[in-house]
């Protein structure tokens, strides 16, 4: 009997995973075909990315730290296009979470006017085309800043207009490279003076201060390092000035185009009501004696928020928030709109000059997956560092 | 393994897709060229390649309907191979695509304000029939700002719109006079016009018959037409005309000769009104020519087209000549016809017919 | 305890009181309502000088043809009327079957409806508005009133929801066949509710046919499908809509020949495969909510796989993520403008091309006012509905 029994299991075990051997090999055998099939059309593409090294002929308004000119080839063109999405996308991360969890908080908060303007915010901006907000900011609000002529000017260094906002910067010179090597071996230093006091902590069970000394080793060492590479670092103070037949002009420091600030508002604001949203509903998926608890140590409602609320909603909202990050990503290629030259901007630039719609339209692409897959790889990292405890 | 069975179908059914494509897969000739008249006459309509956001030339009226300047010559080639000037099928198409469009036969004729160049005549597969508009790149800048010449725009701001050769003529232009300047490339002309008129930028640049067409409508509440100038310098060629594909000659033929009747009719002056006195009374051999109708009493002559020898009859009683087109869709959006490149040649502009005979 | 009874009475004092517990509870909270009064102020102000006198609206009402119905032929404009017509009789009825239309609900509905439609209703167009009109009004009446017994009410409700499922095939049908428009003709916000209803319709099945894939027991499948939902939602929609018009052409079999498969055909495609990606993500968290007891039950009473998969699991996962759902369907609304990109006029387009138009030169903060607008609505009913049916569906509650 238990032989019989043991036999019937086995054929059972062999037939399924005979079963599941036959529809593997039929499903990828399906999509190798389709792939293939593919592949054979596609060899009539011309995929060549020769055509990239010829010379651009066509200038790029929006730059920083780069100084791309016309006369150089269109794989730098290109290069300032993916800089220029890039620096957007950064400061749109960090801009809309920012706004997101406060907008998130304020759709909670006690003060009726405060909870239904912010239900009001993420109404509006969720179910409007973003395309349109885009626009919007642009032309009905940072084009209605005083012009150059009549421009804002706080204390002779910060000038206001819809030319720009340009602020004091520094700029890197000389040795700067060797400046920044060093600010490495800081990091490197005060990350094992940071282990040691710890390391000493636990062993005399006495506070010794680690983020202090960690903080003060990476300073000494910038420092010096700083001084001894001969100060690379050029400060920079904006100006204006008037050049040919009176054409106002402000150049120097950093120049903050309205182009620039209108994406990034209008991607902030957007990005910011879905990851208000992603707040709010983390928030109250958390159990309410988490509330309770924190008010029964005494803790005051900004404390309550940052230090019991926030962090553990945080755990539940990575993943969603992930979304949130690569859909902003992906909606910065709506610059093209208002003359912001991103990647999508430049690509088709370059397309309309060059023909080559298909070499063109894949390296755009791949851009994109390049940094989407790194977004998600830094999102995934973070979300296993921050597991779902104890629950 | 719950969704295994679920799968299975699925799976088989890919599988099958993928089989049947392969199976599908004859190397059939799918190039477009060859003769393209035929498939149009087969059709019954001409595709016609166009643009829907230039002022005049090629946009949408509030029926949905296209109007312009390049749209009347897709008519006058309908006119002209079915004797019906709404046999027309219109796709709009952007600046990128349309070679694309054009190549891989998605259309039969690219009227779309498009400029003739070497590499496009000879790298992208296109054709290109007699121009019917001269245009060439200006700048226009604020009356007041002092600017009079390109020379005078050192370290501006130039507003662009995104062209396909507007952002390289400009840097061609200012490289070659050391002018440095920054650009502002928008993609359409209503968002630009908001930015220049907030003083955004110093310049405006685009084919003039485009800053004509804006500043002629520029809102009064910004001080109207008087408060902008264009700049004298013309520094592009940009003749425009229909594009057909390579090796086609049966409908580049037709195209051409469409375009070129246009033209002819305006020469010799015929119209739409004076079509019927013309056609019973001829002139002159050449009206007799041009209508396809004997004079007095002689043979008729016939282009060999392989359209019909009236074929001008149905393009003038319906669309009318080149004045009539002009008139009708470029005067209005503020650019007179006399004294620019495009006037006849008879009248010292570059609009010339060659002859139809 | 003669002024309690007084304080509770009057209304001002109510206010009073509401106004300080909600309002000015604490200096802090005295604080943000100040600066928010300020700011709602002032965004009210620009707005409705802007609406109000700034803002030239003929732009809008000569146009109104072109953004809703695009380049759309004339001469078949009567055929948009039916689908209008049915969809009003199922909206009216399905109201007064499911619906418990409180006052203001009703009064939000009659101002949207006649906002939107009052555009569109020029000319003949009136008394087929009024068709639509008492087709809607009628059908909830009779649906509220007019069922007798529980029986008729199950039936009419199996018959609204096979109307609602034939709603796009006969619109399709009334539009297109029969000597209809050309599907390339077809436009504005028109174009926008087609791509949308349509991508909806093939996305879902196959967001959950991915989203199965990837939770799959069988590594090829689970690879093919992770590989498929990672590449279509790691590039913009935009990249991909450039892809279907550059290089589908190029590598689709001849069968598939250009002149057969129009823009719009290419649109529904591309949207529908775009979306799909996004659903099968969010179809997979409602897969991982399933409780495990319920497959184990669903075996215990000898379901097949099948079975458990398309009766047990699935159901209950869409159940688990309709918030999710109806904002990516939301997302798909919006996105559909991005088709202009393909050479079509949608309702975006529409309304870019009227400034095209000489005499509304600089009139495109009004179109697109009007726009937005439009987008809103539609946006806004869609996360309406959602939170109706997640109402009673009962998510979120065990």
């Amino acid at each position: 009997m238990a032989v019989l029994t043991a036999f019937r299991e086995s054929t059972l075990w062999r037939r399924r995973r005979t079963r599941r051997w036959i529809v593997q090999s039929w499903f990828g055998f399906g999509v190798a075909l389709v792939l293939l099939y593919v592949a054979s059309r596609a060899t009539r593409l011309q995929l060549g990315l020769d055509f990239m090294g010829d010379r651009a002929g066509f200038a790029i308004g929006h730059q920083w730290l780069t100084d791309y000119t016309g006369s150089e080839s269109r794989f730098n063109a290109y290069a300032v296009g993916v800089f220029n999405t890039v620096r957007l996308v950064l400061a749109g991360l960090a801009l809309a979470t920012l706004l997101g969890i406060v907008a998130g908080v304020a759709r909670l908060s006690k003060n009726w006017l405060v909870s239904r303007l912010a239900t009001a915010y993420v109404e509006i901006f969720r179910n409007t085309p973003l395309l349109i907000q885009i626009i919007f900011w642009y032309t009905a609000v940072l084009l209605q800043l005083p012009n150059l002529e009549r421009g804002v000017e706080v204390l002779d260094v910060v000038f206001l207009s819809n030319r720009a906002l340009a602020v004091p910067w520094a700029y890197p010179e000389g040795a700067f490279v060797a400046w920044l090597g060093a600010l490495v071996i800081a990091a490197a230093a005060s990350w094992l003076a940071h282990r040691w006091r710890v390391a000493t902590e636990e062993r005399t069970g006495r506070p010794a201060n680690p983020n202090t000394t960690a903080l003060a080793v990476f300073l000494g060492i910038a420092v010096v390092g700083f001084v001894a590479a001969g100060t690379p670092l050029r400060p920079e103070l904006p100006e204006r000035g008037v050049a040919g037949a009176g054409i106002q002009t402000i150049s120097g420091g950093m120049q903050v185009t309205p182009e620039f600030s209108a994406l990034l508002l209008a991607l902030v604001i957007y990005t910011g009501a879905f990851i208000a949203e992603i707040v709010r509903g983390s928030i109250q998926a958390l159990p309410r004696g988490q509330t309770e608890a924190a008010m029964a140590v005494g803790l005051g409602g900004y404390e309550r928020m940052t230090l019991v609320i926030l962090p553990q909603a945080l755990r539940i909202m990575i993943p969603p928030l992930t979304n949130q990050y690569l859909n902003l990503t992906k909606n910065s290629s709506l610059a093209v709109a208002i003359a912001y030259p991103d990647l999508v901007f430049v690509g088709r630039t370059i397309q309309n000059n060059a023909g080559y719609a298909v070499p063109v339209f894949l390296a755009i692409m791949a851009t994109y997956l390049v940094m989407s897959f790194l977004i998600s790889a830094i999102m995934n990292w973070l979300n296993r560092r921050v597991p779902l405890g104890g629950r | 393994m719950t969704q295994q069975r679920a799968f299975r179908v699925a799976v088989l059914t890919i599988a099958a897709i993928g089989l049947v494509v392969m199976a599908c897969t004859s190397d059939e000739k799918e190039s477009a060229a060859g003769n393209t008249l035929q498939a149009v006459l087969d059709r019954g309509k001409v595709r016609c390649g166009v643009n829907d956001a230039v002022p005049g030339f090629g946009f949408l009226k509030p029926d949905g309907t296209f109007a312009g300047f390049d749209i009347d010559f897709c008519k006058a080639v309908a006119a002209a191979v079915f004797g019906d000037a709404n046999k027309v099928e219109y796709v709009k198409l952007t600046a990128a695509a349309r070679f694309e469009a054009l190549a891989s036969g998605q259309i039969d004729v690219l009227i779309r304000n498009t400029t003739w160049t070497a590499s496009r005549d000879a790298d992208l597969k296109a054709d290109f029939a007699i121009v019917t508009f001269y245009d060439g790149q200006g700048m226009m800048v604020r009356a007041d700002s002092g600017i009079n010449k390109l020379e005078d725009m050192r370290n501006a701001t130039v507003c662009v719109l995104q062209g396909t050769t507007t952002e390289l003529n400009l840097d061609d232009r200012f490289r070659a006079g050391n002018i440095a300047y920054k650009p502002l490339t928008f993609e359409t002309n209503e968002t630009l016009e908001q930015a220049f008129t907030q003083k955004r930028c110093d310049g405006w640049t685009s084919d003039k018959s485009q800053l004509a067409a804006r500043r002629s409508a520029f809102p009064a509440s910004a001080g109207g037409p008087v408060a902008l100038k264009i700049l004298a310098e013309t520094f592009s060629k940009e003749p425009l005309g229909p594009v057909t594909r390579d090796n086609d000659s049966d409908w580049h033929n037709v195209v051409n000769w469409v375009a070129i009747g246009v033209i002819t009719a305006d020469e010799l002056g015929v119209t739409s009104k004076n079509l019927e006195q013309m056609k019973s009374n001829p002139p002159s051999p050449d009206v007799a020519r041009l209508l396809g109708v004997p004079f007095k009493g002689g043979q008729v002559s016939n282009f060999g087209l392989g359209i019909g020898a009236d074929f001008m009859q149905k393009v003038l009683a319906q669309v009318g000549n080149y004045d009539e087109v002009y008139q009708r869709n470029v005067t209005p959006i503020g650019l007179a016809r006399e004294g620019t490149l495009n006037a006849s040649w008879r009248k010292g502009g570059l609009i010339y017919a060659p002859p139809m005979r | 305890m003669v002024t309690r009874v007084v304080v509770q009475r009057s209304p001002a004092l109510r206010a009073r009181r509401w106004a300080r517990s909600n309002l000015f509870s604490n200096a802090w909270n005295a604080l943000l309502t100040l600066v928010t009064l300020a700011l709602i102020g002032f965004v009210a102000f620009v707005l409705v000088r802007f609406i109000f006198i700034e803002a030239d609206w003929s732009v809008v009402r000569e146009n109104r043809r072109l953004i809703f119905l695009g380049r759309f032929p004339q001469e078949h404009e009567a055929r948009i009327w039916p689908p209008i017509w049915l969809f009003a009789l199922l909206a009216g009825g399905s109201m007064g079957l499911w619906g418990r239309v409180n006052a203001r609900g009703a009064a939000a509905i009659v101002v949207s409806v006649v906002l939107v439609f009052a555009l569109l209703a020029h000319g003949a167009n009136g008394a087929r508005l009024g068709v639509a009109v008492v087709l809607a009004g009628g059908a909830y009446l009779l649906a509220e009133r007019g069922l007798r017994g529980e029986a008729a009410q199950v039936r009419a409700r199996r018959a609204a929801i096979a109307g609602w499922a034939l709603l796009l095939p006969f619109a399709v049908v009334v539009l297109v066949a029969f000597g209809g428009a050309q599907t390339s003709r077809l436009g504005g916000f028109l174009l926008n509710i087609l791509l949308a209803t349509v991508a909806i319709e093939a996305a879902l099945p196959l967001g959950v046919l991915l989203a199965l894939g990837r939770a799959s027991s069988l590594p090829v499948v689970r690879v093919v499908t992770t590989a498929y939902i990672e590449t279509v939602r790691g590039a913009p929609l935009i990249a991909w809509l450039f892809v279907a018009w550059f290089v589908l052409p190029d590598v689709l079999p001849p069968v598939f020949n250009l002149d057969r498969i129009d823009l719009v055909l290419r649109a529904m495609v591309m949207l529908s495969l775009f979306t799909g990606a996004y659903i099968a993500e969010i179809v997979r968290g409602g897969l991982q909510s399933v409780a495990p007891g319920q497959v184990e039950a669903a075996k215990a009473v000898g379901l097949g796989g099948f079975d458990i998969t398309a009766r047990i699991v699935v159901p209950q996962a869409l159940r688990a993520v309709i918030p999710a759902l109806v904002s990516q369907l939301i997302s798909l609304w919006k996105d559909t403008t991005l088709v202009s990109i393909l050479g079509l006029t949608d309702g975006l387009g529409g309304s870019e091309a009227a400034v095209s138009q000489r005499e509304f030169f600089g009139r495109q903060r009004e179109v697109l006012l009007f726009a937005a607008g439009v987008f809103w609505v539609v946006a806004y009913a869609m996360s309406r509905l959602s939170l109706r049916l997640e109402r009673s569906l009962g998510v979120g509650e065990r």
